[in-house]
């Protein structure tokens, strides 16, 4: 079985993966004091947990965004998993083309949305596909009907900026995010969870009106994909997102390392 | 001459008119720590190097989103102009009916600068102030005060999201040539700017449909140090008008003098 870490700024997520079809998958903190002996133990603690043995995983590859943690986790996974941690970079196969100013700078976790947003959705439609990873930040891809990767963009995403908002204002306090009953709010609370929960769905949807005007002017529309921790609460919101798949990033690091590394990943 | 002063939590935002006419405007950073000397001498320089005296400052009025710095103000215009301000807050006449779960809880500012916008706009009306949070405000064709919407603000946001993405970059903030991006500064820059525009766009359209369900033509002003930067991106917003807070409080100033001051 595969083994896949997406590494962000908030969480990991692992999954696991038989074949193609993602079985478990777990979140944990993104801590940069924890050492490899805890991150190696509570992977092991997660596995068995579901009835699963180190000695399962045949392989593992990980998406990070957070350097300091990449070489922690390749120790974790050699010593409790005793599988190499293949690191995902820019620099690998992925999409046929990447039309970017410097391919290497390209983040992977925008590169594993991108490839598995092409691959599920958009090549077997042959449509353009826009991904919107609703993480730490969020963060949009483009790719054409036959799988060149466009560009994208990358927004603040929903918690930090509602926490950076709490913290930096006298009067405004920490809310729960859940519909309001109507737009305008009658006190701060309903205030803050329509601007919250109806802006954020605005942002998505201004900056996927602006991308599919300027990646597919004429023919087939792009599909929209969501993904990311928060994208069950604000895709209802928006208007251009046609579905949600919280495994999206999963699915891509899997496929990316099959590329890479191997034939469809089989049974160990 | 009225001294007028707009406390939020990232500006201090000055302006001195004469009668109805705003003469001068300044804006200084938010500071709690300043003491009520530092305000002292940094309002009175700005006030004489602008070519005003201060003893030609009759009135003071204040509204404060950062209640720790009240009293300093407030001891500041007593030291340095001998004028005890007129602090617009809970039970202050604003003119303004307010339709909020407690009235109590509602910013000055927002009720300041919804005050200027109906005077000149007239209702059903949205104000969009863009400062560190982005408030939208719904005022009723007759005037009353319905409530609205807190998201955060641009700069805040941006802030945050260069502090958790160890990989990100921090930017200018300039709008960019087109949404789609081709290298990381200019994507953040797209996100950050479109993003916000979209956000804006999306809360105007739907307060909109609560607030004048039958069309009839509802107004959009935007104010706050940041609207100059989206305005233009936000296909709702229908004026801009930097100034609202000031002539606010001019405004419910000149109306609790008419009252003799009560």
């Amino acid at each position: 079985m595969l083994l896949a870490m997406d590494v962000g700024n908030t969480n990991i997520t692992v999954g696991l993966f038989l074949e193609s079809e993602l079985i478990t998958m777990w979140r944990m903190a993104s801590d940069r004091a924890q050492t490899w002996d805890e991150y190696g133990l509570q992977l092991v603690q997660l596995l068995e947990g579901e009835g699963h043995t180190p000695g399962d995983i045949s392989c593992a590859a990980m998406a990070s965004v957070v350097p300091p943690l990449n070489a922690v986790l390749s120790r974790a996974v050699q010593r409790y998993l005793n599988v190499s941690l293949k690191e995902l970079r820019s620099g690998l196969r992925s999409l046929p083309v990447i039309r970017y100013d410097n391919p290497e700078a390209l983040g992977t976790d925008r590169l594993v949305n991108a490839l598995a947003g092409w691959e599920i959705y958009g090549r077997p439609q042959n449509r353009p596909v826009i991904v919107v990873d609703f993480g730490t930040a969020t963060k949009l891809e483009c790719v054409s009907a036959d799988g060149e990767y466009l560009g994208g963009c990358i927004a603040p995403g929903i918690g930090i900026a509602t926490e950076a908002l709490t913290r930096r204002t006298a009067l405004l306090q920490r809310v729960e995010l859940q519909r309001p009953r109507s737009v305008i709010g009658r006190n701060v609370v309903a205030s803050m969870q329509s601007g919250i929960l109806f802006g954020f769905a605005g942002q998505a949807d201004g900056l996927v009106r602006r991308l599919a005007r300027e990646i597919a002017p004429s023919g087939p529309p792009p599909v929209v994909v969501a993904t990311g921790g928060l994208a069950d609460l604000v895709a209802p919101e928006s208007r251009t997102i046609e579905l949600v798949d919280p495994h999206l990033t999963l699915q891509g690091i899997r496929r990316m390392y099959e590329l890479n590394w191997a034939d469809p990943v089989r049974e160990a | 001459m009225l001294l007028a002063v707009d406390v939020g939590n990232t500006f201090i935002v000055l302006g001195i008119f004469a009668g109805e006419r705003l003469e001068a405007e300044w804006t200084v950073h938010t500071d709690p720590r300043k003491t009520l000397d530092e305000y002292g001498l940094l309002v009175t320089s700005l006030i004489e190097r602008s070519g005003f005296q201060r003893d030609q400052v009759t009135g003071v009025t204040i509204s404060s989103s950062v209640p720790p710095l009240l009293p300093t103000l407030e001891w500041m215009c007593q030291k340095y102009f001998h004028l005890k301000p007129l602090v617009i807050g809970p039970g202050v006449r604003t003119g303004m009916m307010i339709r909020y779960d407690n009235p109590r809880e509602v910013g000055a500012d927002r009720i300041v600068s919804a005050v200027a916008a109906f005077e000149k706009y007239g209702g059903p009306l949205i104000v969009v102030d863009f400062s560190t949070a982005i408030i939208l405000d719904a005022i009723s064709a007759r005037g009353e005060y319905l409530g609205g919407v807190i998201a955060p603000g641009i700069d805040v946001s941006a802030d945050a999201l260069f502090q958790f993405a160890a990989k990100l970059p921090r930017i200018e903030l300039v709008k960019p040539e087109r949404a789609l991006a081709r290298n990381t500064v200019h994507a953040m820059q797209s996100g950050i700017i479109f993003g916000f525009a979209g956000m804006v766009d999306e809360l105007v359209e739907r307060m909109a449909a609560e607030l004048d369900p039958q069309h009839q033509g509802c107004k959009v002003v935007a104010t706050g140090e940041q609207a100059g930067l989206l305005a233009g991106e936000c296909a709702t917003i229908q004026h801009y008008d930097p100034y609202l807070s000031l002539n606010g409080l001019r405004i419910i100033y000149d109306r609790h003098q008419a009252r003799g001051g009560r």
